[in-house]
């Protein structure tokens, strides 16, 4: 909660149209929490997609870097608390190693990644999201493979749940922004611009893209994990690519600079997602025309378009 | 396009019941006059869209039989996708139980599916009749006073097989299987009788759900030469293994004796005459000759004309269960204790014969027989070989 | 043992022809275009889901194996000018685009064929086995193979001989020379996005009795694709040749062998070419 600090301090600079269009945002969040049954599971699932969302938008609008590995972070922390449990470990210890494992892949894939640009990135992230998933997948006797792995045996309060990760979106967004708002972050925006200008300054892009890429995938290890306990169950299925465009589309949809669009993002897919699926099974045609859409109309998402409004024009990341 | 224009009604008019229905004090006169709610989670995509479809079309068959009415109370069916993936379903069960209030669940293809959800059905106390998934577990370790299998356990259709075929086929025999829960169970009760009776495994090889190519598993068999193959396999799994089985020659050299899934009407249908001569093992056989067999063979072909199947009948002895059992009750499911009593007491006359809910176990107690596919009535479909009698799920 | 590595080697062959007619058309398309067509896949389901109904319509598989790759190639033509156009030298952009068009003809396809694994029969004249002495192989798979081996031949013949070939290669080399020789890239850019979704669309009548449909294949075939690209080559034919066999051998004798691993032994050797050597194996420096 630190990173509340200089958030505060600054709140005079922050347009009060602004300030309140994000602090909706947040009390939509807990809006569920008078309702409970299944808006509270959907807000739930929100909040925590949200949180890979938000890892992402650091990634693709800051840093320039086009992930379509993601699901691979969310399905390792995912894992790494659904064996915890299974394994009789305590619940809290589960919830540290999530990120830590994804983290800890992030360090490895980045390794690799970072020596490539551009669109190389986009398929070597995904080469190295599609490996967990046949890990995953095929290793039956760690992961249960296609059965799955159940946590129906633990039971965690939806509300405790809920609150725990609204309040994990809120303090990432935080922490983030006040990231970017320090040197590093600037370096870090600065060698999205033009990478070339940045490295002929003598900055080492190499390490700064590698460090946001661990930051990025430990949010999303625990955003995973969370996930795990919310909907009592890991599958290999959710660790496909296909999951790593959708956390994309809900970036680009909300907005992939200022990192409250991929919150945003996340929200409007969830529920648009669960409004559409109750009355016909082309959900994928749904999402592909959102996606087609936001590519050729919205490039800079939504969420900007509303600050704007509210905003009065400026309202800067 | 017709099962989303069904769904739009039924949405529809549950928008108008829900608010009825939501209220705490449902007095058991306004609940009379309120539709009873069934969930039915079946896979309407993937590997088992055939057997969703065709469980669907069982359900719907009975339910025409009894006017959509049981207990005085008009059915309604509230139908999700389970597609093939657990996670999946376990939260398509959620949403028809804390968004749509269903009264009960129905349905279930995949065997893991089946253990995913069981937890959460157990602790909403929501009644689950399963039609389909043959998990062992379900009806042993992990039984609930709330789930009910109506169609049959891995063990139970395929172990009486193990000891026949070693009789009627050969001691060598190839084993085949869908690599989760189901093709698992299924391959250990056959080897468990199969290895009793002196027969001999000459390779055991799982592959995974939904795969679209079996050529190396066949070279395999090619190579190995065995008298036999015993496959358990299902769905879109079988046709494509059958199809190229019958692509590498192999259906002229090597018997199957296989899995009744692999032999199934909806597969022979996209088989034909390749598979004529496959030996398999089920609960339930087109030449069964029982009353029951008859007018439910003489309805499917006249509602929706082809071969019927035995997921259809899977589907239609599930409808009867349920129905009974509500008719028990005179509609009041509200009262559970009584409305699992029912069901435990539960015996149908199915167009399988005589089945029996067993009380211990929540699991249908029934006959297992052996066919053979073959020509009947200018159709191909089977003909049944050998009674392997009734068969009791030991429940451990 | 030597009879089922035989087969398992025809069986890869054949299955790698198929990923061959595949990448060929998603590298021609990055090497002239560059554009990574995401949505290749779901050409190549498009053209199996066509060639499906235009054989039940017409009777004959051969007819609708010459029309359905000219139907595909005019998808894909009109997916060039239309949507891809307006958005040159946005690589994500694009990419993303062709993702979203992937999902709305997958789900389009699902629509209208249904959701349900669909096992298509070869036609009467390839049915069956080929006996060989002791060999007994199904003729189908062979004739994929041949198909395989004839368009690797035919297009290298039409890249070094005929003139759009030329300046195919040209555009693909360097753009701003080839411009400035007079090829206009955007229309050779146009040509090539429809011969490559042709392919695709070809590859999918050819593939659908070899692999069943499936909602999601289209997923796979292109990853598939992408893996064979990006491990051979990107932009160069032969890269797609050989590279269509290496996966289709590792992917063969891996479900064979391996099968635990074999899936995730293609993803590393993709990730680690892409590492070590991202313009592939057969790869020219300087995309």
């Amino acid at each position: 909660m630190m990173g509340w600090l200089p958030q505060v301090v600054r709140l005079r600079k922050i347009h009060p149209g602004v300030l309140a269009l994000r602090a909706s945002l947040i009390g939509f969040l807990l809006l569920p929490l008078a309702f409970k049954g299944y808006f509270l599971y959907l807000a739930t699932e929100a909040a925590l997609l949200g949180l890979a969302a938000v890892a992402l938008s650091f990634l693709l609008g800051h840093g320039g870097i086009p992930s379509l590995g993601q699901a691979a972070f969310l399905g390792l922390g995912g894992y790494a608390v659904g064996l915890a449990i299974r394994e009789g470990l305590p619940l809290g210890l589960g919830l540290l190693l999530a990120p830590v494992v994804a983290g800890a892949y992030g360090i490895l894939s980045g390794l690799f990644v970072f020596r490539t640009q551009g669109i190389f990135v986009l398929m070597l992230t995904l080469a190295f999201g599609q490996m967990v998933y046949s890990a995953a997948y095929k290793w039956t006797s760690l992961t249960g493979g296609d059965d799955g792995l159940s946590l129906s045996q633990l039971s965690v309060n939806p509300v405790f749940l809920h609150v725990g990760a609204v309040s994990a979106l809120a303090v990432a967004i935080s922490i983030l922004r006040y990231l970017l708002r320090t040197p590093y972050g600037k370096t870090f925006e600065a060698i999205r611009q033009s990478e070339e200008k940045a490295r002929s300054l003598g900055i080492a892009a190499f390490w700064h893209k590698l460090l946001a890429y661990t930051v990025a995938a430990a949010l999303t290890g625990l955003a995973g994990g969370g996930l795990a306990l919310h909907r009592t169950f890991v599958s290999p299925h959710d660790l496909f690519w296909l999951t790593s465009v959708v956390l994309m589309v809900m970036v680009l949809l909300g907005g992939s600079r200022g990192l409250w669009g991929g919150a945003f993002g996340a929200i409007l897919y969830t529920f648009i997602q669960a409004w559409v699926s109750s009355f016909t099974e082309l959900w994928g045609l749904f999402v592909g025309l959102l996606l087609i859409f936001t590519v050729l109309f919205a490039r800079e998402g939504l969420w900007p378009i509303l600050e704007r409004r509210l905003g009065g024009g400026n309202a800067g990341p | 396009m017709g099962r989303i224009n069904r769904r739009q009604v039924v949405k529809a008019g549950l928008g108008v019941i829900g608010l009825a229905a939501s209220s705490k004090f449902s007095f058991a006169v306004a609940q009379r006059e309120e539709p009873l709610r069934i969930g039915v989670v079946l896979s309407y995509s993937g590997p088992y869209a055939r057997l969703g479809q065709e469980i669907t079309r069982g359900m719907e068959l009975y339910l025409e039989r009894v006017n959509l009415q049981a207990g005085g109370r008009r059915i309604q069916l509230l139908k999700e996708d389970e597609e093939a993936d657990p996670a999946v379903a376990l939260r398509k069960v959620r949403k028809l139980v804390e968004q749509d209030r269903v009264d009960l669940l129905a349905g279930i293809i995949l065997s893991s599916s089946a253990y995913a959800i069981r937890d959460y059905v157990n602790e909403k106390q929501i009644p689950l009749i399963i039609a389909n998934a043959f998990a062992n577990g379900i009806t042993r370790e992990r039984r609930s006073p709330y789930i009910f299998r109506t169609s049959i356990s891995s063990w139970q259709q395929h172990y009486p097989m193990g000891a026949w075929v070693v009789k009627n086929i050969g001691k060598k025999v190839f084993l085949l299987a869908l690599d989760y829960a189901f093709g698992k169970e299924a391959t250990a009760a056959f080897k468990e009788s199969f290895l009793q009776a002196g027969g001999e495994v000459v390779a055991e090889v799982y592959s995974p759900l939904g795969s679209t190519d079996y050529s190396a598993v066949i070279s395999r068999i090619a190579a190995a030469r065995p008298e036999g193959v015993h496959a358990v396999l299902s769905g879109s799994d079988a046709v494509i293994f059958m199809r190229q089985f019958a692509q590498f020659g192999l259906n002229r050299t090597v018997q199957l004796a296989v899995s009744g899934e692999v032999t199934d009407e909806t597969v022979l249908e996209a088989i034909g005459e390749a598979a004529l001569g496959a030996k398999s093992g089920n609960h339930w056989v087109y030449t069964l000759n029982n009353t029951a067999n008859k007018e439910f063979i003489q309805a499917y072909r006249k509602k929706y004309g082809g071969v019927p199947n035995h997921f259809a009948v899977r589907g239609y002895d599930a409808m009867q269960f349920i129905v009974n059992a509500v008719q028990d009750v005179q509609g009041d499911v509200s009262n559970k204790r009584k409305l699992l009593e029912a069901f435990k007491r539960a015996k149908i006359i199915s167009p399988r014969g005589f089945v029996q809910m067993d009380p211990e176990t929540n699991n249908a107690t029934q006959r297992v027989y052996a066919r053979e596919v073959a020509r009947v009535d200018g159709l191909i479909t089977n003909k049944l070989i050998a009674d392997l009698g009734i068969i009791r799920d030991p429940g451990k | 043992m030597a009879l089922l590595l035989l087969i398992q080697l025809l069986n890869s062959l054949a299955f790698g022809m198929l990923l061959f007619l595949l990448a060929l058309g998603l590298s021609l398309i990055f090497g002239v275009a560059r554009v990574v067509n995401l949505a290749h896949g779901a050409f190549y389901l498009l053209g199996a889901y066509l060639g499906l109904a235009l054989t039940q319509a017409l009777g004959s598989f051969w007819v609708s194996l010459l029309l359905v790759p000219l139907l595909v190639g005019l998808l894909g033509v009109s997916v060039e000018r239309l949507l891809l156009r307006g958005l040159h030298g946005r690589e994500l952009e694009q990419v993303l685009l062709t993702i979203g068009l992937g999902f709305v003809l997958a789900d389009l396809l699902r629509a209208w064929f249904g959701a349900s694994i669909r096992s298509v029969p070869p036609p009467a004249e390839l049915s069956g086995p080929l006996i060989l002495g002791p060999l007994i192989y199904p003729k189908y798979p062979l004739f994929v193979l041949a198909t395989g081996l004839l368009l690797f031949l035919l297009v290298r013949l039409i890249l070094a001989r005929t003139p759009f070939g030329i300046q195919v290669r040209a555009v693909t080399t360097d753009p701003a020379m080839a411009s400035s020789l007079g090829i206009r890239p955007t229309r050779v850019s146009l040509a090539t996005f429809g011969l490559g979704s042709a392919l695709a669309g070809l590859g999918g009548v050819v593939g659908a009795p070899l692999i069943a449909l499936a909602p999601g294949l289209d997923a796979q075939m292109t990853l598939f694709a992408l893996i064979v690209v990006v491990i051979g080559g990107l932009g160069r034919i032969e890269g797609a040749f050989f590279g269509a066999l290496l996966v289709g051998f590792v992917d063969g004798f891996g479900r064979l062998f391996f099968p635990q691993v074999a899936m995730f032994l293609i993803f590393a050797l993709m990730a680690l070419v892409l590492a070590l050597r991202p313009e592939g194996l057969l790869g020219r420096r300087g995309t």
